[in-house]
């Protein structure tokens, strides 16, 4: 990995609470993977980014990964996962569960059958900028490589 | 109580009515089976015993009118044998020429020898020549009696003469007044009709003398003569089907009719009444039947109580059940959602700190350092509360899975907290059991967190954790040298929110051992405790072992 690589690592954030979108953001922003991140604010808004649907996500990026949320109003992180995961042109997107608690990894187990990861929000914010810049170089790469 | 548990439940219940119902039909019918042989055979005996009756009270006045024919029969033919005797004298006195004379005499002693002789009277030539005695009897003197205008008077005469022995007539009215029965021989003389010898009786001695009136209150009696005219006594007696008895007379016979005052069947009754009887019997089976009905009924009242009763308990359980079910979901919901702002709270205090850091005085981060433990701390409660009521949801193991891998990242865990874990805990090699590796290892964060947590001040902590098999279980030990733990709380210790410790003292939720007891007891075992104060404590978990089919899995 190099500064010279001139193409960013697309990230989709779906996330309905301001506050926790700005945690992310801003450990996306410390660290030293250049990403660009777009923000859905729920579940219906994420699926029509993700499908390019209407005037305003037609030249939405299709992401190299997604950061779900679990509990979000109208669609919500289990309809999202399933939407995308049945989706043979978005399957292949990895996408990373965010919870609030590890014990809704067990608890859900079955809604969540389909993420490549989850990723429980840290109590401790140099923890939390920890864990997502763990998750930017291992997905980096590993989408590099597949690419 | 589920669906399937409680249609059965219903169906015994239903099952059990029906039965009762079948009971109950059962039982009418052999009541009223019954009720009909009893009336039958009581009708029965009624008939025996009727007919039983009146044949007892026909031999009974059968056997009481005997003597009563027997007497008067003796009665009248003491009479009879006077006559005969005058007769026998009569003729005797004829052929001597003296009868006038010696038969006042004889007529005398005679007459005073039987009672109610009006008179014996002397008619040589069939004409009263001699009455004795003379006195009341003058108007029969010169009496023609082949020539006497009253019915049969002659006649009777006649056929004394025809049969030479006693004829009687009468009951008749006599000249003397009253009524009388006359009787007569004739006297012969040398093969020759000389006149006739007679005697006039009342009748009433003679019937006094057979005390016929005895017979009453009882009985009631009539005489009669073969020709059916009515000598004494009652006529009505011959047509109640009476009592015969005949009593022979010259020249016929004569019937004496006895029958009861009140009738044969009054009889019957009268003999033996168990008219009382049968209504005590029948008053008792209708008794028996009420009795029978009430309790049938109240069962019935019972069952049909007992059944709403259920059908209410059972939509209590369910309301219970369901209003349980919604506060635990409100719970783990709360539980879950508050630890969401929480943490954001938490977090952007850090981010403060982060970059205020620098600017802010002593005071100023000791205050975003509350904000931040605070928070931290409501979230472990809140977490540990989720976990606590999350623990019914979690699956459970359906094959063994490594205690030692449960027990390495229980103490990275720890270790990550700065526990110091690594160096207190001494560890044997430990097997596969029947618990998921996440419930096992929060059983052993909160077991070594704990011996940690309360670690005795004078020493460092040393804990040991083993396994045992032991009467079907796997039981995993976690053994430290710590406080310990006084007895008598060795129960409350278990249960949540029960803390033994000052929170300055002893940071911590109160949760930990409810949870590490209700995981363990969910997976089919236990955690219990052994400690003494001072030295040190034992938490054992309990596991029951695989099930032998589930070892394959582990094998390969």
């Amino acid at each position: 990995m190099s500064d010279d690589q001139p193409e960013p690592f697309h990230i989709l954030l779906v996330e309905d609470d301001p506050a926790d979108a700005g945690l992310v953001k801003r450990a996306i922003r410390d660290g030293k993977i250049l990403c660009a991140v777009d923000h859905a604010k729920d579940g219906a808004e994420a699926i029509d980014f993700l499908r390019r649907r209407g005037e305003r996500f037609a030249d939405a990026r299709r992401p190299d990964l997604i950061l779900l949320d679990l509990n979000m109003p109208r669609l919500d992180g289990r309809q999202v996962l399933q939407e995308v995961k049945n989706d043979p042109d978005l399957r292949s997107i990895p996408v990373v569960v965010l919870t609030t608690s590890d014990i809704e990894h067990d608890v859900e187990a079955s809604y969540l059958l389909g993420a490549n990861s989850f990723v429980t929000k840290p109590m401790d914010v140099q923890d939390f900028f920890d864990v997502i810049r763990s998750l930017e170089n291992y997905w980096f790469n590993v989408v590099k490589l597949a690419k | 109580m589920n669906a399937p548990v409680k249609a059965l439940a219903m169906k015994r219940r239903m099952g059990g009515l029906r039965r009762w119902w079948r009971v109950r039909r059962m039982l009418a019918l052999v009541m009223a089976g019954a009720g009909i042989l009893v009336a039958a055979a009581y009708l029965w005996t009624e008939g025996v015993r009727a007919r039983s009756a009146a044949a007892e009270a026909r031999a009974a006045a059968a056997a009481a009118a005997a003597p009563y024919a027997s007497s008067l029969g003796h009665a009248l033919n003491k009479r009879l044998s006077l006559v005969r005797g005058v007769a026998a004298f009569a003729s005797v006195e004829a052929a001597k020429g003296d009868l006038v004379q010696e038969f006042v005499l004889f007529a005398d002693a005679l007459r005073t020898s039987v009672s109610g002789v009006r008179n014996i009277s002397l008619a040589p030539g069939f004409v009263v020549g001699v009455v004795n005695p003379v006195i009341g009897n003058e108007r029969v003197l010169g009496n023609d009696l082949l020539r006497d205008p009253r019915p049969g008077f002659a006649e009777t005469v006649r056929r004394a003469i025809e049969s030479g022995d006693v004829t009687i007539h009468g009951p008749l009215p006599l000249i003397q007044g009253g009524m009388g029965l006359i009787a007569r021989r004739a006297v012969f003389l040398g093969g020759a009709p000389w006149g006739a010898v007679g005697a006039v009786f009342d009748l009433q001695p003679m019937l006094d003398e057979a005390n016929l009136e005895a017979l009453a209150p009882r009985y009631f009696y009539g005489l009669r003569r073969a020709d059916g005219s009515v000598i004494a006594g009652d006529p009505a007696a011959f047509v109640v089907d009476p009592i015969l008895e005949r009593i022979h007379v010259p020249d016929g016979e004569w019937e004496l009719a006895v029958a009861p005052t009140l009738g044969w069947e009054a009889m019957g009754r009268d003999h033996v009444d168990r008219l009382p009887l049968a209504a005590v019997f029948l008053g008792l089976g209708l008794l028996i039947e009420a009795v029978i009905v009430l309790v049938a009924e109240r069962r019935a009242a019972l069952a049909r109580l007992v059944d709403e009763r259920t059908r209410d308990l059972d939509r209590k359980a369910a309301e219970l059940s369901s209003a349980k079910g919604e506060l635990e979901q409100f719970a783990y919901v709360a539980a879950h959602d508050l630890q969401e702002p929480v943490r954001i709270m938490a977090s952007y205090a850090q981010l403060l700190k982060r970059h205020l850091g620098d600017g802010l005085d002593e005071e100023g981060r000791d205050c975003l350092n509350h904000v931040i433990d605070g928070a931290a701390r409501l979230k472990t409660l809140l977490h540990d509360v989720q976990l606590f009521i999350a623990e019914d949801r979690v699956p459970l193991p359906t094959e063994p899975q490594s205690a030692d891998a449960a027990l390495d990242a229980a103490v990275d865990a720890l270790e990550r907290k700065g526990r110091g874990a690594r160096a207190a805990v001494a560890r044997s090699p430990l097997p596969a059991v029947m618990a998921d590796t996440r419930r096992l290892k929060e059983i052993f964060v909160i077991l070594i967190g704990n011996a940690l947590e309360y670690r005795h001040p004078d020493r460092e902590p040393a804990i040991r954790v083993e396994a045992r098999r032991e009467e079907g279980f796997d039981v995993l030990t976690v053994a430290d040298n710590g406080l310990g733990i006084e007895p008598r709380y060795h129960e409350q210790i278990f249960q949540v929110f029960r803390r033994l410790h000052r929170r300055d003292e002893h940071p911590g939720t109160g949760m930990g051992l409810a949870i590490a007891r209700k995981m363990a007891e969910r997976l089919g075992g236990r955690v219990t405790v052994r400690s003494e104060p001072g030295k040190g404590s034992v938490f054992s978990v309990h596991l029951p072992l695989p099930q032998p089919s589930s070892h394959q899995g582990t094998a390969a």
